[in-house]
Parts: structure tokens; sequence; C-alpha cells
């Protein structure tokens, strides 16, 4: 046992640069599987109870009037636990100079429902006594508005002396609404404020009136009831008279995957991230084990001839490297712990509440065993090698494994020699480069994906604003009434940049089937982005692709489309992108939809596609000043920015994992090549070549490796990504997914890549510098 | 008179190991003349390797100096170490330390690729006449690993003198090899030096000094004494025991 101690502290004690490279490895790779596991399931838990604690039915349902009539006549239908009111009044509102794209709405807080309230930095605090004046808004609203506490937030309530105006004293998280991807926002006010407000919106004339009384109603399905999530709202639709009172209807499972919809996707990324990590992990300890073997084969010789059976051998490396990728799964164990709290409070802005972080023991400990058993076993197989030294071979200097018997076809030239050297090594021992090729690859090909979405995104988010427009343009201008001079508006716009396009668009509601959605009504339905089929005439529907799967629908079925008490039969023409409402809608055209509804009211926005687009804030910022009983909006919404700026962030810290990684992996790979080759790097300075010469030479290898996987994981990426990440963005209702990259956007992953592998490389060769010629003297006296 | 090419000046080197200190160079003063084929001999430790490193610049004394063309190797910069290396000095080791992954030709033609005089298609038809000269037409694609200790050893020196250095130093090349091999290496060497190159040997291999001219004994880090050969023709039993009996004059 004391022999067995020995070799094994004597076998760390050689090989201590290589294991503190694996742990560190093992415990990034950890890190990043456990927190972003934890992130996740701490973060969905979270939404679901959190929405039943604040009193989120199975469905909630905003209406605009009769809350207390509707609600007795829903709850009395059989399939119909109970169904709760709480009252609203919905008012466009302004910070500063920015206004609301959606009316916000105005809850009274008085205590009954169990708000959290968070300070400046995320931290939950006690329950404050709302005073007159002052208003509690999501956090996510720091990010989207940039508003802080102290702020005023403007409420125009009339035309008429009807401003409303309110002192941000804190926030409070809002599990309906408070998520930097939800546009509408939830405020919580005082009583005495909401009487001020109601008294202000009664008094004003009906031509004045900007915010109106309204409620949800949170709808709870009986627990004996056998109907799904979509024939229960269908049912509760059909048999009252809700549908003439609603504004929008979400299901409880809409607003979850609404809510923690960026941290869902950032979680996801970083879990397969931390599946291609591991890989490298397996890469690496497999390279080192190889150098280890290759080092240490008279060492193991010898023992072998002292009575050490191969067996013990093996154990030795199995306990070395079974400790340390054990103790760097259990360091990044605690280290994810808190890293979740830190990404958890730093997301508060987006997700808009506080997530409680809850380590998923069953999940982490699960994962984590899984983890230890495939590694050991990994090790097991790896370090059967030992079982195959024989002594008298190894002592002999013979290589278990045999290397190259014949020289390698690439010819070596004087010019560029460096290079041809390189490339030389390179094919002679190219299986010890194997390891380089494939962390490369696999490096490259993560880093294009998330280039992928980050070029889709665009500077500006782009991408996402067209995922869930009805259709492109640049300015939205939507009169209320017929004093709004839109010719003069057209001139202002005109005055900003010439409008190439117009076309007109109304949102109305209307149901499928008897399943509420949002119809998008357009004069012009060529504007529509249409994926299979055509676009629709007067007597078909477009439909999203989550339609079609809710409703088991496919091009040239026939739906009912209903609205105001009217119902006609429309046949499905074909199948569009829109994600708004998680692409719950569908798309008609204005002579369709005039079958159905009023197509003469002030539903309709102008959109215009402008000649220089860059100019549209500028323009919207003039009408919102200048014009009143007009809502101008652009081709975004507030969350935007966050959205934009995490997907960034994402990608920076993905790149600067990947950075270490590569300077971890080029670190142990390079030492072990450059103790392997110590006397070949003293013959080419004993005949004259430069340190400088030979290191270039070297990092050129790694340079050369590395962009061959690259080249690879860039080919695989430019044939795979778009519908790998199609796929996922399926399901947040995006049905399209497809980029336009420029030759640099395509390159910029293998580029940084290969460069951080020469780069690193040519870094840690400096010990080329330091091989002196006397190792060939050593060498003659052995 | 000849010309000075090599010189070492008191040259001291010593080398430490835990608290002691071993001098193994003990102030050295040494010429090495253009044209000679000199032998430096000694018993085991008496630090002749250790000289030979010393005035080819692999290492460096720790006092002293040491002149090439009077030039202090000593003192200069790596680049121009390397440059010298390149073009004026050529090195053959005990093991041959032909580079694995190359082949003997590769090898020798890599050496001519690295002097600077030489272009690449004149490095190739050296190589080319070497390879012949050295009777390695055979061998000389494979691989190191795959030829005979004494092919690899003709390759070492064709890959030194390939550059046609202005010194080669060579540090017990036949220690290694069997009494052919050691007799047809030796016969290259002599054969370079009846072409006018200058080498400085170091062996303890009786047979292999007979080629040189002039034979250096080296004890305890000093040389203790000097035997003019006369040049090489040949080995013949007067020439033998002339060093026989020199040899046994220094106690060998």
């Amino acid at each position: 046992m004391r022999k067995y101690r020995l070799l094994l502290l004597g076998t760390l004690g050689k090989q201590k640069g290589g294991i503190f490279g694996i742990l560190i490895l093992m415990m990034l790779t950890a890190l990043c599987m456990f927190s972003s596991v934890t992130l996740l399931t701490s973060g969905n838990a979270a939404v679901s109870i959190e929405m039943d604690r604040l009193g989120f039915g199975s469905f909630t349902v905003w209406v605009n009037g009769n809350e207390e009539t509707l609600a007795k006549e829903i709850e009395s239908i059989s399939d119909v636990e109970k169904v709760t009111v709480q009252p609203l009044i919905f008012s466009g509102y302004r910070i500063g100079d920015q206004y609301s794209d959606n009316e916000g709405q105005l809850i009274v807080y008085d205590g009954k429902i169990p708000y959290r309230f968070i300070d400046e930095h995320g931290k939950e605090i006690d329950t404050p006594v709302i005073h007159p004046g002052e208003i509690y808004i999501s956090p996510a609203m720091r990010s989207s508005f940039d508003v802080k506490i102290g702020d005023t937030i403007h409420f125009e309530l009339s035309r008429q002396n009807g401003m409303k105006d309110f002192t941000v004293a804190g926030y409070f998280a809002d599990g309906f609404m408070g998520s930097s991807m939800i546009d509408m926002k939830s405020f919580l006010i005082c009583e005495a404020d909401r009487l001020d407000a109601l008294s202000m919106i009664d008094k004003a004339t009906e031509y004045d009136v900007l915010a109106w009384r309204g409620a949800m109603l949170h709808v709870f399905q009986g627990e004996g009831s056998t109907l799904n999530e979509t024939e229960f709202q269908r049912l509760i639709l059909e048999s009252t008279d809700l549908s003439l009172y609603t504004e929008f209807t979400y299901q409880k499972a809409s607003i979850e995957s609404y809510m923690l919809l960026l941290q869902n996707i950032l979680s996801g990324f970083l879990i397969i991230f931390s599946a291609v990590l591991l890989v490298v992990c397996l890469v690496v300890i497999s390279h080192s084990l190889s150098a280890v073997f290759e080092q240490d084969r008279k060492d193991m010789a010898i023992l072998k001839t002292i009575g050490f059976t191969g067996r013990k051998l093996q154990s030795v490396y199995l306990v070395l490297y079974g400790i340390t990728v054990t103790l760097g799964l259990l360091a990044g164990l605690l280290a994810a712990m808190p890293l979740s709290h830190a990404v958890a409070g730093g997301m508060v802005t987006s997700t808009g509440m506080l997530i409680p972080v809850t380590l998923p023991k069953g999940i982490v400990f699960g994962i984590a065993a899984a983890l230890f058993i495939a590694l050991v076993l990994f090790l097991f197989l790896r370090a059967e090698r030992v079982m195959r030294v024989r002594p008298m071979q190894a002592l002999g200097g013979q290589s278990d494994t045999q290397g190259a018997k014949k020289a390698g076809t690439s010819p070596i030239r004087k010019k560029n020699l460096s290079l041809h050297l390189a490339v030389r090594t390179l094919l002679f021992r190219k299986r010890k480069y194997a390891g380089l090729l494939v962390i490369s690859f696999l490096l490259t090909l993560f880093l294009s994906i998330i280039g992928t979405m980050v070029t889709w995104l665009g500077p500006s988010g782009e991408g996402l604003m067209n995922a869930f427009s009805v259709a492109d343009h640049d300015l939205g201008v939507q009169p209320f009434n017929n004093t709004v001079p839109m010719d003069e508006i057209e001139r202002v716009i005109e005055w900003y940049s010439p409008i190439r396009e117009k076309y007109e668009l109304a949102m109305e509601s209307v149901t499928v089937n008897g399943t509420e959605y949002t119809a998008n009504v357009l004069n012009d339905t060529g504007y529509f982005h249409v994926l299979r089929g055509k676009v629709c005439t007067g007597d078909e529907v477009l439909i999203t692709d989550t339609v079609a799967s809710e409703q088991g629908l496919a091009i040239g079925d026939t739906v009912r489309i209903a609205a105001n008490g009217r119902a006609e039969e429309y046949t499905v023409s074909g199948i569009y992108m829109c994600a708004n409402g998680m692409g719950s809608n569908i798309g008609l055209s204005m002579e369709g939809y005039s079958k159905i509804g009023d197509i003469t009211g002030y539903i309709w926005c102008y959109h215009y596609i402008l000649e220089d687009g860059l100019v549209r804030d500028y323009a919207m910022q003039y009408l919102q000043d200048n014009y009143s009983g007009i809502d101008v909006h652009t081709n975004s919404w507030s969350g935007l920015d966050g959205i934009v700026m995490m997907m960034k962030l994402l990608a920076i810290v993905i790149y600067l994992i990947a950075a270490v990684f590569i300077l971890v992996a080029v670190a142990l790979i390079s030492a072990k090549l450059l103790s392997a080759e110590t006397s070949d790097t003293a013959i080419y300075k004993s005949l004259g070549l430069r340190g400088k010469t030979l290191r270039i030479s070297f990092a050129l290898r790694f340079l050369l490796v590395s962009a061959v996987g690259a080249a690879l994981g860039t080919l695989v990426s430019a044939l795979t990504a778009e519908s790998m990440v199609g796929r996922l963005f399926i399901m947040f209702g995006i049905g399209e997914f497809s980029v336009t990259h420029g030759l640099l956007g395509i390159l910029f992953p293998a580029i940084v890549v290969t460069l951080l592998f020469f780069g690193f490389a040519l870094l840690l060769s400096n010990r080329i510098e330091r091989v002196n010629m006397i190792k060939l003297i050593s060498e003659n006296e052995e | 008179m000849k010309n000075i090419l090599l010189q070492g000046k008191s040259v001291v080197k010593s080398f430490s190991q835990g608290d002691k200190n071993t001098k193994v160079l003990d102030c050295i003063d040494i010429d090495i003349y253009e044209g000679d084929f000199t032998v430096i001999m000694g018993a085991s430790g008496a630090g002749k390797s250790t000289l030979l490193y010393n005035l080819s610049g692999m290492d460096r004394p720790n006092s002293g100096n040491v002149l090439f063309q009077e030039q202090d190797i000593t003192r200069i910069s790596e680049k121009k170490m390397a440059h010298l290396r390149a073009n004026e000095f050529g090195f053959v080791f005990q093991k041959t330390h032909l580079v694995s992954s190359l082949t003997l030709y590769e090898n020798i033609v890599l050496a001519g690729y690295i002097n600077e005089k030489l272009t690449e298609s004149e490095a190739k038809k050296r190589t080319d006449t070497l390879v012949e000269q050295m009777d390695l037409s055979e061998a000389k694609n494979r691989l190191p690993s795959a030829v005979s200790g004494g092919e690899a050893q003709r390759a070492a020196v064709a890959r030194v003198v390939i550059g046609m250095p202005s010194i080669l130093f060579a540090d017990e090349p036949t220690g290694a090899l069997n009494k052919k091999n050691s007799e047809e290496v030796m016969n290259i060497f002599s054969s370079l030096s009846a072409q006018g190159q200058t080498v400085l040997l170091v062996t303890h291999d009786m047979q292999a000094a007979l080629h040189g001219n002039r034979i250096l004994y080296l004890e305890d880090g000093k040389i203790i004494g000097e035997l003019d050969l006369g040049n090489y023709s040949g080995t013949n039993r007067e020439r033998e025991e002339k060093l026989n009996h020199w040899l046994s004059s220094m106690r060998w």
C-alpha cells in the first residue's frame, strides 16, 4: 500500500500541470452545465409557482367591461372551478420622450394579491405602502425604457387635462407580464389614485377619453374536467358572451413560455455548449493520457519487472485522473449555485421577476453521476494501454504503438521552411493532432451556430422584428378619429424620407373553429410572409405553423372564422410567419375580413416602408410630439434592445469560455508535444535554426490543424445551423429561420478559433527558446 | 605558418550539484588551426566533450573566451550563433540525432536549406552528390528508424558537410557503431580532412584518433600533452605505435 501511495504521489508530481489543466476544464464544463440546468429548472418552476401564487387561471382573459356578469356566466359552466376578477385601467403612457406601444394596465395594490417587491439591486424587500402619486413597475422596464426610481411616468387618460403622472417608487415581480419579452405591462398604484383615475375617465367625453376600465378574468378549470386547454377555452368562448368583451387571452402555458423565453433560449444554448465542452474535455484527457503513457513507458516497464501488475499500474492512472475529474465536477457544482444566483439577479431586468435559485438536486446529481460513470469508464478504457506495455520492448526503446513507418508525402522546401516543417511533422504524427482537430471542429461549429443567431437577430434586432411583425415596415401610424390629418402626416414623414411603399393593417380579435386568435388583416396580402402555399384571397385565410399545429389544419382545409357575432367559412391558402402571440394568429385580406367585421372603423394602421429606414425613430418622435389622436410605432418593441444585448452578451460569454478552453487545451497538448520533441528541437537548433523560427513552425501546426477543424465546423454549420436553429425557433412561433451571411460573417468563428490556437501555441512555445543543445550531450551520456 | 581558426582562452566550466561545485574545464587555452584534423583524447570524465561543446558554442563557459575567426562567440546573440551554426559550424554527435520525421535525404538537404550560402537547387545537388559519396542511395528515402547505425551516422556526417562548414566538430562519432561502420565513418572524416576540412574530434577510440594529425590529451580539465602525428595516409604500424607510446606516457 505504501509503495502504491508513493507511486501515486510520484505520478501526480510528474503530471501536476496536466492534472491541473484537466481540473480547470472539468470545472468550467460542470459550472456551465450545472448553472444552466439550475437556471432553466429554477426559472420554469418559479414562473409556474409565481403565476399560481398571484392567481393566474388556467387561462386569463383581459376584458374591456362587464366583468362581473361574465365571471358569473363562466362560473356556471360545469368544467369551471372558479373565476376571479382583477380590475384594472387600460391606458397609454409615456416615460420621458418614449411612448409605449401598448396600453399599460393600472392595477390597485390592496395587499390581497401577494406581489413580491424588489430593490434596485434585484433583492426582495418588504411589502411597501403605496402612497398617492407613487407607482411600482416591473424591473424589465429598466432595460426597455431605462426607467429608474424617481422617474415620472405619464398616463394619458383623456385629451383634455387628462394626464396623470406617477413617480416610480420601486419595482415588483410581475409574474404575468414582467418579462421584457412581453410588451404589455402592469403597474401597481394605490386605491386613491385608481379612484382619481376613474373619476378623470368618467368626466371625459366619449370623444376625449383615451383610457378605459377593464379587468383580468382568471378562469380556473375544474379538477374533474377532461378537456384540454384549447378545448376548455373554446367551450368558454362558445358558451358565453366573453368574446364580445375580450381584448386578449393567454393560456398559462403561453405566458410561462413568454416570461422566460430569453432565459430558456440562453440556458438551452449553454447546456448544448456544456455538452460540446465535455467532448473537448474527453479529447484533452485522452491526449494527455496518451502522452503520459508514452513518457512513462520505461518507468512502467521497470515497475512491471519488480512485480507491479499491469492492473495495478492502470489503477494508478485511473485513481489520479478519476479524482481529478471528480474534483472538477464537484468544484463546478459548488460554483454553480453562486453563479446561478448572480445570473438570476442580473437577469431580473429581462425576466422581470425574482427567480429563487434552487439546485435541482435530482437532475443535477443524476447528471453528475452519469458524467462520473461515463468519465470513469472512459478513463478505464484509455488506461487499458498500460496493460499492453511489454517490459523488454519498452526498455529496449520500442514503442507499443509504433510511430509512423513511412515519411510524409509533403516535400520540404527552402522557401517557407517553417511551414514545410510544420506540415511535415503534422503528417508524420497526425494522430497526435487529431484531438486538436476535434476541439477546433466542435468549438467552431458551436460558435458558428451562435454567430448565425446573432446575424439573424441583426444589429438592432431586425430578425426578431420581422419574425414578430405581420409585415415589414419602418413606420406605422394609426389614427383614432377622423380629425387626424393623414395627408399632412404623410408629408411630415416624407420630409424625413421618401415613402417607398404603403399598405394598411388591422389587428382584430376573431375565433377560428371556436378558439380565439388575432386576425392580421391587410389591404395588400402581398406583404404577408408566406412560407408555404399562397397568399389569401377574399374567401381564404393564412395560418401560422402554430395555428396549423394547434388546430390540426393543413393547406386546403376549411375553417370557420367568427367575429362580432358573424361567422364565415374560409379555406386555408397557405402557412405564413408571424410570431406574435407565440404564433397564435391568422392572416386575412381586407375583403375577407369584411365578411365578418366592420372595416370602416378606425381599426386601420397605415404602414410605411421608407427609402431611408434609419430616420424612422426621428419621424416617430416628431409625430408623437406634434399630433394627437394617433398611435405611431416602428417595427420594434421596447424589450428588443434587451434581447439583442443579451444575445450579444451570450455570444461574448461563449467566445470567452471557448478561448479559455482553447488556452488550456493548447497548454496541455503543447506541453506534451514539446516535451516529446525536445531532442528534435535541439537537433534543429544545432543545425542553425533559430528558436523563433521553430516556435513559428510549432504554432503553424496548431494553425493548420485548427484551420482544418474550423473549416469542417464552418461547413457543417453552413449545412445544418439554419435547420437546427429553425427547429428550436418554431417552438416560439418563428416559422422560418433563414440567414444571409456575408463571407466575413461565415468565416469569423473559424478565423477566431484558428487564430486563438495559433496565438496560444506561439505564446506557450517559449519553452523552445530554452531548449539547450546540452540535451543532445546528455543523451550521449545515457 | 598555420592560421588559427578557433581559439579557447582561459576557458573555465564548472557544474554545481547541490553544494558541490565540480570544475570540469580548468582555465584551458587551446588553438585549433585551419585544415587540421585535431583529436582530443582523455579518460572518461576528463572533460573532453565539455570542451568540445564550449568551443562549438553549444554551451557557454563560466569564464574565458572562445574566438572563432577572432570573434568572441561567448558574447554573441542567439541570432548570430544560429547563423554560425547554419553556415560555419558542423556538429556530429555520438548518437546520430537525425530528425525522426524526415528521411535521410531530407535530413541532409534540410541542413542545406538552412545554410544561407546555398540555394535550394544547390542544396539538392550537393545532397545528391553526398548521398552518392556516402553510399546512401539505397537508404536515402528511409526514415532514420529504418536504417542501420552506419547509414544513419553517414547521413549525419553528410548533413554536417553539406553546408561546407569552416570547422567540423565531432563528439565520439563512432561510439555507437560497430568496427566496420566506425571505419567507414572515420574514412569519410579523413577524406574530408584531406580536402582541407578543419576537424575537431573527441574520442577515446585509438583507431579513430589515428585519423587525426594533431592529438591533444586532456586530464582533469587541463590539456597536459600534444602529439603531432603527421598527416594521415592510411593506418600503419609506425603511426599506431607512435600514438600508443604517447598515450602510455600520458598514463592512458
